[in-house]
């Protein structure tokens, strides 16, 4: 029977469209797993290396022992936002000689292939094998191995069920950061420790392997969880992905109904946005982390002093909405693009409706971007320019750039490592929309100064905005002539 | 009758295998148009070049004596559901209404008022349901697609196999409207099932495609439902 289940993935997964359309995006994504491999077995060979420069004078077992907590927090909370259910098409199955029991076991099954659960084995089996039998018994070792492996285990299957039942919300987001933020503080300032915890406990297991238990424990007890629920909600109601939804749209925004047609194609967009999972999670997923970008930078007081550099942040900070929501602009809508296509809709209005979707929350949000100001004025004065450029070219240049990407999105399924809708051009576009305004930046910055090269990047996107409305009908005019391609594309991918 | 839709030398070619070839039909203002043909004749494409959804290979569709292809105004009186790809799925179906209201000038009163008159077709409280399109069965979403092709009020309604997908209740209202509609307003309605007793209940002209050919094109008279049974029975043999 379990060879069944495999015959069915294996054909789910080199059938699917995605996979037999998209052979450059999966060159490029298997080469970017390939790197991170990489890099992890590097990091795992030389971790005992790396861990005795961490920390002088005490063991590496003992500083790893201490962090292990905090990397399973880390996997957990990556898991959290990343790792997907095991999916199988159930629905077929249901009325055939198949138990439950059966499917509810192969689905658990099925979740070992998560990429994190294999990431121990790149990362801390060099260790255990390199690095402690110095140390320890190599049975000790192993058990300490085991126990990390199990670890992790548990992490799979609790992820698995926590998403199970539950889906991911915005605010369960914060919360989850919230607690991890907490936790950071309570070590920081000595009040609550978990690495001593963490420290004791794996400690404890290279010195007596019976407190191996614990993982064996959890993990015997979340798989059997999972076991438990998966079967129990066998049921094509539990099953849809279609689940039931609450009005929540906010009643205000429902004025735009009376700003005529304008309004009533930014409120549809709007709605769009809010009541798919792909788009939400798109804005609550994508958008603080690009507008949190510049605490990665702004700190360290060498970054303040390049120029080109805080071009760029500001680029992407100000820039963050209008791009994640722009690259897709018109693929959002794929689905129901036959209506546009027949609808009483005027080409620019229904580009001027995107243009102004697109850059009145980029607005909003610069204002939340605003506190940068802290690390100096000069922080201010760049992401204001790029606001301006991102305004007026990024967000007229995406509207033209709409036309080629012609992959239909499924708004249904989440955002995360869903590669479903995306094509090289999604990859290429990052090229007009970065590249070419840091070149510009640098030029400038490079030949001529800093003020100079700021100026010039202000006056491109204030000439962008004076002209946009011939910028947007330059864009309507070429989706036009492409629109039966398009159409074709989202009817088809 | 004065023409509304012309179509001269219409072609469309897939992998190169000729899926619709027309060289010349026109249909009139007020005419009701049905299209019958078995799975692959070339309905639907021939649907989708009068509402300029794919490019033709060769030829011209003229509504109104404007080539769809470089006139976009058949869009202010041409009224259409093909599919779902014609939804929003992710409004609900009182929104939707007023989105397509919206687009077509119409009030808010104009919508909740030519939904009151649908009612009995759409046989639930469009403003209660806060359910969204994507939610309702096959059956209540086609309802929803029909019922925004006709609140604009068009001069020519396209509709792909309206019938399937309905209960027998919705089936019956829908031919009573449909019917109703063409003798009061007079629009020319195009309108492709394969359910031969519908399509010649609604119809004053039939047109068979088969293989993307026009092979007959008969005025429905109380034979034409045996003719056309006669034909299709002898396709299947």
């Amino acid at each position: 029977m379990s060879g069944s289940f495999i015959y069915l993935q294996k054909h789910r997964i080199a059938r699917s469209v995605f996979w037999q359309k998209s052979l450059i995006i999966n060159i490029i994504l298997g080469l970017f797993l390939l790197l991170i491999l990489v890099e992890i077995m590097f990091v795992g060979f030389f971790l005992g290396k790396i861990l005795t420069k961490a920390e002088a004078g005490v063991p590496t077992w003992q500083v790893l022992n201490s962090g292990l907590i905090y990397y399973f927090f880390a996997t957990f909370m990556i898991r959290f936002f990343v790792q997907d259910l095991p999916a199988m098409e159930i629905t077929p199955l249901l009325h055939l000689p198949v138990t439950k029991s059966r499917i509810s076991l192969f689905l658990n099954y099925r979740s070992l292939l998560s990429f994190f659960n294999f990431l121990p084995f790149f990362l801390f089996l060099p260790f255990s094998i390199n690095y402690l039998p110095a140390y320890f018994s190599h049975l000790s070792a192993f058990v300490w191995f085991a126990a990390v492996f199990l670890f992790e285990m548990t992490s799979n299957f609790l992820i698995i069920r926590i998403k199970r039942k539950s889906i991911i919300k915005p605010s369960v987001v914060l919360i989850v950061l919230g607690i991890a933020v907490v936790l950071v503080l309570l070590e920081k300032y000595d009040i609550f420790s978990l690495s001593i915890i963490s420290s004791r406990y794996f400690g404890g297991i290279l010195s007596n392997p019976i407190f191996i238990l614990l993982p064996l424990v959890t993990t015997g007890f979340f798989f059997w969880e999972n076991f438990r629920y998966t079967k129990k909600h066998c049921y094509l109601s539990d099953l849809s992905r279609k689940k039931k939804q609450t009005e929540k749209f906010r009643g205000h925004l429902l004025i735009l109904e009376n700003q005529g047609e304008i309004g009533a194609l930014i409120l549809n967009e709007v709605r769009l946005l809010f009541r798919n999972k792909r788009s939400k999670q798109m804005v609550a997923f994508t958008l603080p982390i690009m507008l949190l970008y510049g605490l990665l930078f702004y700190p360290d007081l060498k970054n303040l002093n390049h120029n080109v550099l805080l071009g760029f942040v500001g680029l992407f900070i100000s820039g963050g909405f209008l791009i994640t929501y722009g690259q897709y602009i018109l693929a959002w809508e794929s689905s129901h693009f036959d209506f546009i296509l027949t609808s009483n809709i005027q080409t620019e209005q229904f580009f001027r409706a995107k243009y102004y979707l697109m850059i009145i929350p980029t607005l909003l949000l610069f204002l939340i971007t605003v506190p940068y100001v802290y690390f100096g004025i000069k922080i201010l004065i760049i992401n204001f320019v790029m606001l301006t450029f991102n305004i007026g070219i990024n967000a007229p240049f995406l509207l033209f750039a709409a036309s080629f990407n012609r992959k239909r999105m499924e708004l249904d399924r989440g955002q995360m490592m869903n590669y479903q809708g995306i094509g090289i051009n999604n990859f290429l576009i990052v090229i007009p929309l970065f590249f070419i305004p840091v070149l510009i930046n640098w030029f400038f910055n490079h030949f001529v100064g800093y003020r100079v090269s700021l100026l010039i990047m202000f006056g491109i996107g204030l000439t962008g905005i004076i002209f946009y409305r011939q910028l947007i009908r330059f864009a309507a005019l070429f989706y036009k002539n492409n629109r039966y391609k398009i159409a074709m594309g989202f009817r088809s991918s | 009758m004065q023409t509304i839709i012309k179509v001269e030398n219409l072609k469309k070619i897939y992998n190169g295998r000729t899926v619709l070839n027309i060289p010349d039909i026109s249909i009139g203002k007020g005419e009701s148009f049905g299209l019958v043909g078995n799975n692959g004749a070339g309905k639907t494409t021939f649907f989708q070049l009068i509402l300029d959804l794919i490019r033709a290979d060769g030829g011209y569709v003229f509504s109104c004596e404007k080539d769809v292809s470089k006139n976009e105004r058949w869009k202010k009186y041409t009224g259409s559901y093909l599919d779902e790809g014609f939804l929003i799925d992710y409004l609900t179906p009182y929104e939707y209404f007023m989105f397509v209201g919206k687009l077509n000038g119409l009030n808010s009163g104009d919508v909740v008022q030519f939904v009151e008159r649908m009612h009995a077709f759409l046989n639930f409280e469009i403003k209660k349901e806060k359910i969204y399109i994507r939610e309702l069965s096959n059956g209540n979403r086609k309802k929803i697609g029909i019922v925004a092709a006709l609140m604009v009020e068009p001069e020519v309604l396209i509709l792909d196999e309206p019938f399937s997908n309905l209960d027998p209740t919705s089936q019956f209202q829908l031919k009573k409207i449909l019917k109703d509609l063409q003798q009061r307003k007079k629009i020319s309605m195009l309108i492709s099932s394969h359910d031969l007793n519908h399509v010649t209940e609604v119809c004053g002209r039939i047109v068979v495609l088969h293989e993307g050919e026009i092979v007959h094109d008969m005025e429905t008279n109380r034979n034409t439902l045996q003719e056309l049974e006669s034909f299709f029975a002898v396709k299947g043999d």
